[in-house]
């Protein structure tokens, strides 16, 4: 089954509670599949002045329909729809699936074009592993290991991704945040989500138990061979050399392979 | 119960049932016999000829020409492919799943046989995208010249999507459009090729290069192959294999616009890594977002 047809988008909220206004998000996360977005998501929805109506979920995929060109400007209000908050409050989204499909960043400029947007990475080949795990559990006629390889490979090909969203967005209307280091320092790390989502940074110091993670995979972990974790570094190096050039703020450090030299092949 | 057991039971009904679905299927497959990777039967070699890798390996790009200019080079007198040989091999497709072998560049060696002198190879345009793939090839014909056949980025993914809307009989989605633009991916894939094979060992041509001058870039391909000059009937010339024949998919001005903005990065990258690709406007007119 393709999603073709399907209304993808979760559509307006129910109802906008009185004296609440509605606007284009203030941030949209456009990055990237399972790289603990759901959890960071939840984190920055703790903020007392970040809003969600009730029914809007975290992941719009507003735009996920239009990858055949039939978008019209006249959506936009729709989308906008999912955005209210009271006066002087934030709203936003987080759809991990924006980044890679290339035709969302330009309509989600013309939809928003001031927002902010958050992108989380994770070391791309246990964001793989992941994703594999949830694609062998998806049913679907048209999956075969090797399209959900090459699938998986793609979306950890951030180097490209970036600089097409960098293409449409200018580059300090977006913020590159890395998983590894949202868990080693969650509370330093949503200090820095609050500062670029201009919000009071204090919050992320009160917050307890931020560790806890949400929408960890509920069944069994697929594995990786060693062969195909050395066949995936290979791959994937000089993507995460143009990476590591591309967003000098990196930490190679914290994904395995590319952490013992920059630019040396593991 | 086992603590799986117990797990599994905590999980939502559609997500057993979909697990349940998934293990008949898996069980179906298992009953059927497991399909081993890659071609089927290696051709029997016809006396005096000798079998050996590939002399050369065509690796993309698929809607890009590659069955027209395959043709082309097998009409080329010393090149020789065995009784009921396909084009595309695909004989690294499975090797994702199961590990490469000794025993299987030993295998691939007999899909070449030819007589001795003569030349022989294959062209699976899948291969450059197949991101394990690319090193599987050397490790089985570390000689083999490597060919690859570019097209304008936009017209490969109309006529990619033209190409899947036909084969699977059942209409296009998000999946279809994200996997025909990343085959567009050109600099991205060549970095895994130059990774694999020295530069000099690469050939990389432009299906619209080819099909203005067939005459003059064959006669390159010859030369690339070691092969000795010989002139092809411009007959042979005019029809491309392959052509689809499904309905024309046409990219609105919309679309367009997007695929032009989200390739230029990647066109940009391939600029600098093929230098001597010819990526003017009039040939690839995609190339306008990297150029202004």
């Amino acid at each position: 089954m393709t999603s073709a047809g399907k209304a993808l988008d979760r559509g307006e909220p129910a109802s906008v509670p009185a004296g609440w206004e509605v606007r284009p998000p203030d941030f949209v996360g456009v990055g990237t599949a399972r790289s603990g977005t759901t959890w960071w998501d939840e984190l920055i929805h703790a903020h007392p002045d970040v809003h969600r109506v009730p029914g809007v979920p975290k992941e719009v995929h507003f735009f996920d329909r239009y990858w055949d060109g039939s978008w019209s400007d006249a959506a936009i209000p729709r989308y906008h729809a999912s955005f209210a908050r009271p006066a002087g409050g934030l709203a936003g989204e987080w759809t991990p699936g924006y980044m890679v499909d290339f035709w969302v960043p330009p309509l989600l400029r013309r939809a928003a074009p001031e927002t902010r947007l958050l992108v989380l990475l994770r070391d791309p080949i246990e964001r793989f592993r992941s994703g594999l795990t949830l694609t062998e559990n998806r049913l679907t006629l048209s999956w075969t290991p090797r399209a959900a390889a090459n699938g998986g490979f793609q979306r950890g090909c951030y180097a490209d991704q970036l600089q097409r969203l960098w293409g449409v967005f200018p580059r300090e209307q977006v913020v590159v945040l890395q998983y590894e280091r949202c868990v080693a320092d969650p509370r330093g790390e949503l200090r820095r989500t609050f500062e670029f989502l201009g919000l009071d940074p204090a919050p992320a110091d009160a917050l307890t138990a931020p560790e806890r993670r949400v929408n960890a995979t509920r069944v069994s972990k697929a594995a990786l061979s060693e062969e195909q974790r050395a066949a995936l570094a290979r791959a994937f190096a000089p993507e995460v050399e143009r990476l590591s050039e591309l967003v000098p703020g990196l930490d190679l450090s914290l994904w395995g392979p590319y952490g013992l030299g920059r630019g040396s092949r593991p | 119960m086992t603590a799986a057991h117990r797990s599994a039971r905590n999980l939502p009904l559609t997500v057993r049932a979909r697990q349940g679905a998934i293990r008949v299927l898996r069980a179906a497959r298992k009953i059927r016999g497991h399909r081993p990777p890659g071609p089927g039967k290696s051709p029997r070699v016809p006396a005096g000829w000798v079998v050996a890798p590939p002399d050369f390996v065509g690796i993309g790009s698929q809607k890009a020409g590659t069955s027209w200019w395959s043709a082309l080079i097998h009409e080329h007198p010393d090149v020789h492919r065995a009784g009921g040989q396909p084009k595309e091999l695909h004989f690294f497709d499975g090797y994702w799943e199961q590990p490469f072998t000794d025993a299987d560049v030993e295998r691939y060696a007999r899909y070449f046989p030819r007589p001795p002198g003569g030349s022989a190879g294959e062209w699976t345009p899948s291969y450059m995208i197949d991101f394990w793939t690319p090193e599987l090839v050397h490790r089985a014909a570390p000689q083999a010249r490597i060919l690859v056949l570019l097209r304008d980025p936009l017209e490969r993914y109309r006529s990619g999507m033209a190409h899947t809307d036909d084969m699977d009989r059942r209409s296009l989605g998000r999946q279809d459009a994200m996997g025909a633009f990343g085959r567009g991916l050109y600099a991205q894939q060549l970095r895994r090729v130059f990774a694999a094979f020295p530069r000099e060992q690469v050939l990389i041509l432009q299906y619209e290069r080819c099909r203005a001058d067939p005459q003059g870039e064959l006669a390159r391909t010859f030369r690339f192959l070691g092969l000795r000059d010989v002139v092809i009937d411009p007959a042979r010339f005019d029809r491309p294999v392959n052509a689809t024949t499904a309905r024309r998919v046409e990219l609105g001005d919309e679309l367009r616009a997007a695929l032009t903005t989200a390739y230029a990065p990647d066109l940009a990258q391939l600029a600098t890594l093929v230098p001597d690709l010819d990526l003017d406007l009039d040939l690839w007119p995609s190339v306008q977002a990297t150029s202004r």
